[in-house]
This record gives structure tokens, sequence and C-alpha cells, in this order.
């Protein structure tokens, strides 16, 4: 480099001067999305440090403060750690610090998401959501419940405590290569855990499972076509039964004609009402949360011994929501199973006599209340049976990444939960997930029951989530039952519609009695499923429990399937798991069908389409060629059908469930079938000819001509693995999957939910299980333990668990790695 | 090259690597920077470029002994949108640039304040 100072400019210095100050502030501040460039590259510390941290370490050994016996936690060949302590609290704290040590990030971003603190690791990008979760007053919840715990609430707490101090130990340890891949992107540390998470994560499950209302789709339906209409199209029973409960019967329909539809621009308070809904977040209600478990008898099983599968049908994450792990505390806990990271329970597993697991109910346990504020700007309180009653407020401040406020306000609430407005509308909710003490007591007791009876005695006092429970025992005996806190209403005691929140005639009068949940044990016909249906026959029980059931098809395939096979093997309940044959598709084809033969002129579109329906063996297998054709028709048949309930700007305000479709179907000259943009009066056949024939086009305007690859269905849906903050590369996507819409392992629209896990456990005298769940162990993207387990997953295939009592039955060639934890001088 | 300009990367490379790992990526600026005002190499930007990318290639390669640089690249690529083998150039040009232009621009500074003719390489 010359020197330029001769010719009077020193470039050379002004170039590196400019590229030194860039350098210097891409190396300490974000630029756009980047992060500061700085820390993350820096090889000691930054994100190549993460290499550090991926795999396991072969022995290692910590001292951990208030360990009191030595802890062995010996991880086998599929990762899972196998806990050996002396005590429950050592068990649980051991556990806490190894689903750290896989998954910190996800625990962390987890309870910041109850809580509403997102923000301050992701800045005003998740302000809204931050606010939308506050208002629900989760997190405040939780912490009046942790605050009621004692001593005296059994064990939990001490539980809930030491795990705490588990996760705690592992944070305070971990050295700079252990910092998780993801907190060098955001520029942060994690932070201390305390016990309060745990419960976090519990009401973040309510939500996801219970945090639907019926209310909100009615009360626009009902503004669109009337009441009577809207009562008929989300009706409180399902028009197709096949209950958990058995009633004696297998397929019950149960149609009756759709009253004609009232259409009416709607008045302003409703679509007020839907609005403010919206607002509090449940727009996004997580409907497509789905489940499947049964049980099979002795009696029915090949081997003579009863069998549980499950698979939880939830987000599709990557770290998994779940992590696999067993807990051996000799004399008193034997339990292998499937937690929530951050949440001290086994929630889906067995132990040495008993195995379970859970679908959700869908009950309807949150209503709503139009109320009355003394100042919709600056309330003080509501009015109640004539009288003024102060509202509960709570002032709220929202941080930014550098601890910076962002916004400030305040949430209210009054005697029947958080209270939203805008504009004139003012409701109340009430929600049992808002009032459950006892979901965490109960999930901690449920690994220590030792038969199908003991189980059902620590369930019953469950409050919230309500849930389908399926457990077998090795005693021979199965149960399936209903669990959970369910609403008795005054009046009808329908829990559809919002409302009047100025009178506590209004109010719940109790809850339904144990001996009134649905459910069975040890039926004659020696088996029992449940998949999100209704879950008793009205003939046996109308209590109203909710409405808008899902469409019991996948319950009508597993109990096909059940009945079918008076020798069930724990490999035929694997292939159970993504049968994927659709009871569905069993009931609409023939109906596109006769509508082909009954419409007198059939156009060349139409006919192929019929034709081609017609080969189709109704399976949603990853190379089935008909199964698009069958998708698209529907989406047509449910977009022409129901165009009635499109509001101005042509979106639905609703959608019936596809069994109010189904028995439409027996009315072939309802009013309903007739197209309000035609002038000609429409029939059932001339719509479904319409809808398959329009199906037809757009499918092969979008993938070719019939019998190209492209119409396989495995190239058209997959499932969609998305990583848990959203980082982009570092979710996995496009995996193709043996299922469709309501088939047995059901796959629809985004692709980011599914079977979220799956167990199939025999009950013999030497328990055997598999398992199998999306993703991997570990939370690191770089870790060969990832996303291990994808491809089994997406295959159909489990993988045999290990189960051993002590130590020295873990096979030496299965130990990949041994931790040892003693207790801190 | 010769050996003692070999001999001061090698200096400054050991510097760089040892500053990183005690007080992080900052040591790479302050070091580089230290060197611009008070050696007197002839080539004040070349010497601490190269120590400082040696030094990290040198980090890099002792972390690639715990567990896979390369996974750490491809992953971080995917994050940013880019090609894994991209993260590793930058990290190393990032780690060069910052020394060389660090020095570089200390020694303009220094000799200016003292008006002595400016040697570049």
């Amino acid at each position: 480099m010359r020197d330029s100072r001769s010719s009077g400019t020193n470039w050379g210095g002004w170039v590196s001067g400019a590229l030194f100050a860039v350098l210097l502030y891409v190396g300490m501040r974000p630029v756009g999305s980047l992060p500061a460039l700085g820390n993350l590259l820096d090889p000691y510390r930054g994100v190549w440090s993460v290499a550090g941290s991926a795999e396991l370490e072969a022995v290692s050994s910590v001292e951990i403060a208030g360990v009191r016996d030595d802890v062995s936690v010996i991880y086998d060949d599929r990762s899972v750690p196998h806990i050996f302590a002396a005590s429950r609290e050592d068990a649980f704290r051991a556990l806490g610090y190894v689903v750290a040590r896989d998954r910190l990030f996800q625990m962390e971003l987890q309870w910041r998401l109850t809580a509403g603190r997102l923000s301050e690791l992701f800045g005003e990008r998740t302000l809204g959501l931050d606010k939308s979760m506050r208002a629900l007053w989760l997190a405040a919840s939780a912490d009046a419940e942790y605050a009621s715990l004692s001593e005296s609430s059994g064990d939990v707490k001490r539980l809930i405590d030491a795990y705490a101090e588990g996760v705690n130990a592992w944070i305070d340890q971990m050295n700079l290569r252990q910092i998780p891949f993801e907190y060098h992107f955001i520029g942060k540390r994690p932070v201390a855990w305390d016990p309060v998470y745990s419960l976090y994560l519990v009401k973040q499950m309510g939500f996801t499972l219970a945090g639907s209302s019926i209310d909100r789709r009615w009360v626009r339906v009902a503004e669109r076509v009337g009441p009577e209409a809207a009562s008929a199209l989300f009706p409180v029973h399902s028009p197709i039964q096949e209950p958990i409960q058995p009633n004696g019967a297998s397929t019950r329909f149960d149609f009756t004609p759709l009253p004609p539809p009232r259409i009416n621009s709607a008045s302003a308070w409703t679509i007020g009402e839907a609005t403010e809904l919206d607002l509090l977040g449940l727009g996004a209600a997580p409907l497509n949360h789905a489940s499947n478990n049964w049980v099979v008898a002795p009696q029915r099983t090949a081997n003579g011994y009863a069998l549980l599968a499950g698979d939880p049908h939830l987000d599709l994450t990557i770290p998994s929501i779940w992590y696999e792990v067993h807990v051996v505390v000799p004399g008193e806990l034997d339990v292998y199973g499937a937690t929530f990271p951050g949440a001290p329970f086994i929630i889906v597993g067995f132990n040495r006599d008993v195995a379970w697991s859970f679908t959700n109910t869908g009950a309807d346990v949150m209503d709503f209340y139009r109320e009355r504020l003394d100042d919709p700007e600056t309330p003080t309180s509501y009015r109640l049976d004539g009288e003024w009653v102060s509202l509960e407020s709570r002032v709220e401040e929202y941080s930014g990444t550098g601890q910076e406020v962002l916004e400030i306000d305040t949430l209210y609430r009054n005697h029947r939960g958080p209270i939203v407005q805008l504009g004139d509308t003012v409701l109340s909710m009430r929600w049992t997930v808002l009032e459950s003490p006892r979901t965490s007591s109960t999930f901690s007791a449920l690994g220590s029951s030792g038969s199908v009876a003991e189980w059902i005695a620590v369930m019953n006092e469950h409050d919230a989530p309500p849930q389908n429970g399926a457990v077998a025992d090795r005693w021979g005996s199965i149960a399936l039952r209903s669990f959970g806190l369910y609403p008795v209403r005054p009046d009808n005691g329908n829990g559809v519609a919002i409302r009047d929140g100025t009178t506590s005639d209004s109010d719940w009068i109790g809850y339904w009695p144990v001996d009134r949940y649905p459910g069975a044990v040890d039926p004659e016909q020696g088996f029992l499923a449940s998949n999100n249906q209704e879950p008793v026959d009205p003939r046996h029980d109308d209590a109203f429990l909710g409405a808008d059931w899902w469409v019991p098809w996948r319950a009508i395939q597993i109990n096909q399937l059940l009945r079918s096979d008076s020798a069930v093997t724990p490999d035929a309940m694997r292939v159970f798991q993504t049968h994927p044959m659709s009871a569905r598709a069993n009931l609409f084809v023939p109906a596109f069908l006769n509508a082909g033969m009954a419409v007198p002129t059939l156009g060349e579109d139409a006919r192929e389409a019929l034709d081609l329906l017609a080969e189709w063996d109704r399976e949603y297998a990853t190379d089935n060629e008909r199964a698009v054709l069958f998708e698209v028709a529907m989406a047509e048949l449910t977009e022409l059908v129901w165009d009635e309930l499109a509001d101005s700007t042509g979106r639905r305000v609703g959608t019936p469930g596809e069994a109010v479709l189904a028995g439409l179907l027996e009315d072939p000259a309802s009013v309903w079938w007739d197209r309000l943009v035609t002038e000609e009066l429409e029939t059932r056949d001339d719509v479904l000819v319409s809808a398959i024939e329009e199906a037809y086009r757009k499918v092969v305007e979008r993938f070719g001509s019939p019998g190209q690859e492209a119409w396989r269905w495995g190239g058209i849906r997959h499932a969609n693995l998305m990583h848990v903050a959203r980082f982009p590369g570092l979710s996995i996507e496009g995996i193709p999957v043996q299922g469709g819409r309501e088939t047995m392992s059901p796959s629809s629209g985004s692709g980011t939910f599914g079977a979220s896990w799956r167990m199939v456990v025999e009950l013999g005298p030497e328990i055997r299980a598999w398992t199998i769940y999306p993703g991997g162990q570990s939370g690191n993207p770089v870790s060969t333990r990832y996303a291990d387990r994808v491809r089994k997953w997406s295959n159909g295939e489990l993988e045999e668990v290990i189960f051993p009592r002590v130590v020295e039955e873990i096979p030496n060639e299965r130990v990949t790695a041994t931790l040892i934890l003693r207790g801190a001088e | 090259m010769n050996l003692g300009f070999l001999m001061r990367v090698a200096l400054l490379a050991a510097a760089f690597a040892l500053g990183t790992v005690a007080v992080g990526w900052v040591a790479v600026p302050v070091i580089a920077m230290i060197w611009g005002a008070w050696g007197s190499d002839e080539r004040p930007a070349v010497t601490p470029a190269a120590g400082a990318a040696i030094a990290w290639i040198v980090l890099m390669l002792v972390t690639e002994a715990d567990g896979s640089v390369a996974a750490v690249a491809a992953a971080t690529g995917r994050v940013i949108g880019v090609h894994g083998s991209v993260i590793v150039a930058v990290t190393i040009f990032f780690a060069s640039a910052l020394a060389g232009s660090g020095a570089l621009t200390v020694k303009v500074i220094s000799r200016s304040l003292n008006r002595k003719p400016l040697h570049t390489n």
C-alpha cells in the first residue's frame, strides 16, 4: 500500500477506518434480522461453541445442592434418560436437570408464551401475542395456584420445587459451550427457572386443549341465518354417534332436516361481540388438536394381555412438545413415558402395572357473559343483581429486549373471569382452566397407580383440561372415561350463546358429579376407543357437555378395525395408528357416485372425475393418486353448500361439521343445497356433481392430467415440524405422511399438527412398550439427536423401549451416556 | 515473507486466541489497535489480519475436536439463509478484517498525530 499522504489524502487510512467502524458496529449491534456478529461468530463462546455440546458426554458427574443421595442417569441408545434415585425429590431434581440440558430454550419459550413475556426476547413483534396471552390471565391463575400449594398438597410442591432446582442447577453450571443454539441469535442468555413456570405450562396445556368455545361461531352464524338454523348447524349432539361409552350399536346416524336459513344482515352488537371474541386471541383456538387412544382386553389379543395405544395429535414442533424419560425410585415409582419439557410429570406413559393415554374431550368449559361497567374508560365496578360490584384490576407492563417499557395496560376481572372490552361491548369469560388447582396433583399421582381402579380414582380429581383417559392394567382390566370439570349451566343447561352478565342467575350452578362422567370399565365388547367424539350417546345421558363435536370418522374407523380383529397384536395396534382408510370417504364417495348416476347429462370432466373417484380404494397412502381429487371435491362441496354463511366479503362466518353435511345428504331437496348466486333451484345431486367437476378441473390445472406422479398423495400433503421459535431453516418440512383429513393419523391444512407421540403398550407379566415421536430428544439443531426419529415416525414405525428396574438391567451395548448427580457440600 | 513476519503473525495469533478465550471477540479489535499503536510493523494490516484469521481457525479446529463445526455452519447457514461454507468464510473474514482494519486505522491515526511519514503495506 503506497503512502497516500504524499498526494495530500490518506485514502488507505480512511478506507480502513470506515471498514473498522462498520465491522465494530455489526459486531456489537444487530442489523436487520441479523444478530450482532461479534458474539454470534466468536469461535469460543459464540454459535460455534454449540458443536461442543451437541452430543452427550459418555461419562460425567455433577454436584447439585439439595441432592441427598447419588442419582444415576443412564442414557440408552435412543437418548432416553433412565433416572434412578433414592427419593422422588432427587428423581425430579434430576429430571429437571436432564430436560433442561436438552431443551432449555424450548422451556423458556414456553413459559414466556404463557406469561406474555416473549417481547423481552423478540421485541415488539411479539407484543400483540403477549397482550393476548396476558388477557387470558393464565399466568396470574398459575401464580395464585402455586401460592396456594403447601406442604399439605401431597408432595406436589416439593416435586415442582425440586424440578426447578434441577433446571437451575443446569443453568448455573452451564458453561459457555452449553448455551443453546437459539440464544446466540437473539443475543440473550437463559434466565433462572421459577418453580411456578411448571404451572404455566400446565395452564398452557389447558389453553391448547380447552381454549376453544362454540359461542363465537354460534353468534356469528345465528346473526347470519337465524338462531334456529345456527343451532341445527352446530348441534349440541353429534348427528353421527360413535361414542366412547359403548351404546350397544355400531355407528348410529341421527339426522334431522335442517331448518331453512333466515338470512339476515347483522345487528351491530353481535358483530361487535364476535370481533371481541376474536380479540381474545381465541379465534386461532386450536381446533385441529385431536388424538386417538384405545384399549383392548386380553380376550381379544393374540398374547392374552391387555393392550393400549395412544397418539395425541398436537402441534408438530421441532424440538417436539414431548420428551421421553424413565424415572425409578425403588419401592415408590417406576414410570416411563412422555413429559412436557418444563412440567415435572409423565403425562402419557406406563408403569409396571398400568398404562394410560389421553385424548381431548372437546367439552365446552368456557362461557362468555355480556357485562355492564360503571365507566367504560376506567372501570372500577360491574353491574350484578342490581348492585355495583368491584372489579379486580391488574396493571401489566410489557418490556422489550432491553428491558425498556413497550406498553402498559390494565386488565380487569370479575367473579367470572377476565374482562375484555372494545367500544361498547364488554364480555367476561369463565373458564375451568383458570379454576383448576388440581391438575398438577393428578398428573403427579398418575405414575404411582397400581391398577385401573386406582388410576381412575386419581383421575376423578382432575379438573382441566377435560380429557378422555384410556387405561389398561396388568391384570387385564381396561377402561376409558372422560375426566375434568364439566360445568352445569342454569336454564336449559346449554353452554352455547352468550349470557346476560348482569344477573347471577346466568352463572354456573356447579359441576357434573363424577358418576355421570361418560365412560366404561371392562365392557363386554372387549375394547374401548376415543377419538375426540361426543363421549356419550345422548340417548343414555343428554347432559350438555359441549357442541359441534368432532365427527367420529376416526372412531368409526378404529372401532371397525377392532371389531374385525379378535386376536390383536402389538404390531396390529401400530398399524392401526396410521391406517390410511377413510370412514369419511366411505360415506361421501358413494354420494358423489350416486349423484353422477342421477344427473341426466354429465359433462366430460364430471364423467372423468367420477370414473377416477370410483377407482379409489378410499385410502390415503403416500402413493395414492385419487385422494387429492376427493379432498378438493370436499372443499368445493363445502364452499357450494354453505354459501348462505358467507358474509358480504365472501368469507364464511362459520363452517358446520361434516356430520351436518352428511345429514344433509339425506335431504336431497333441502333449500340449503340451492346456491344463492344462481337463479335455478339446485338439488343435492346438482351440487355434488358441480363439486366433483370443479374439483377435477382444479386438480388437473394444478397437478396435470390423471396418472401423473404429481397426483400422488405423498407429494401433496406433508407433515411440517416447525421450529418452536420459527427460526428459518431449523424446521423440518415436507415430510410425506400416510393419512388425510380425519384418517387415523390425520394430516390436513398446514401439516403442523398430527401424531405428536405414538405409543403401544402390552401389559403382560413383563411390560413391553413401543414409542416414537417426530423429532429427537435434543433441542440442539446441531446434534445427531435433533431429528433422529423423524424417518421412523413418518413411516409409521415404533421403537421398542428399554424398561429396566435397576441400572444393571440395561444392556451395556445400549448405554450411550452416564451422568451421576451428587449432593454438593 | 520472512521469518520475522511469520514470528509476528504467530505471536499475534496466540494473543488473539488467548484474548478471544479470555474476554471474547472484542479482544480482536483491542489487540489489533494496540498492535497498530505500538508495533513497528511494516505491514500493520496484513500481520494482524493473518494472525486473527489463524487464531479463529485454530479455535474452530479446537471446537471440531468436541463436535462438528460443519454441522454448526450448516445450521447457522440455514437460519441466515446462506450455505454453511459462507458462515465459515464470514467468520474468518470478520476476525481478519477487524484486526487488519483496526491496526491500520490506529497506525494511521498515530502516524498522523506524530506527523511521521506512513509506510503502509
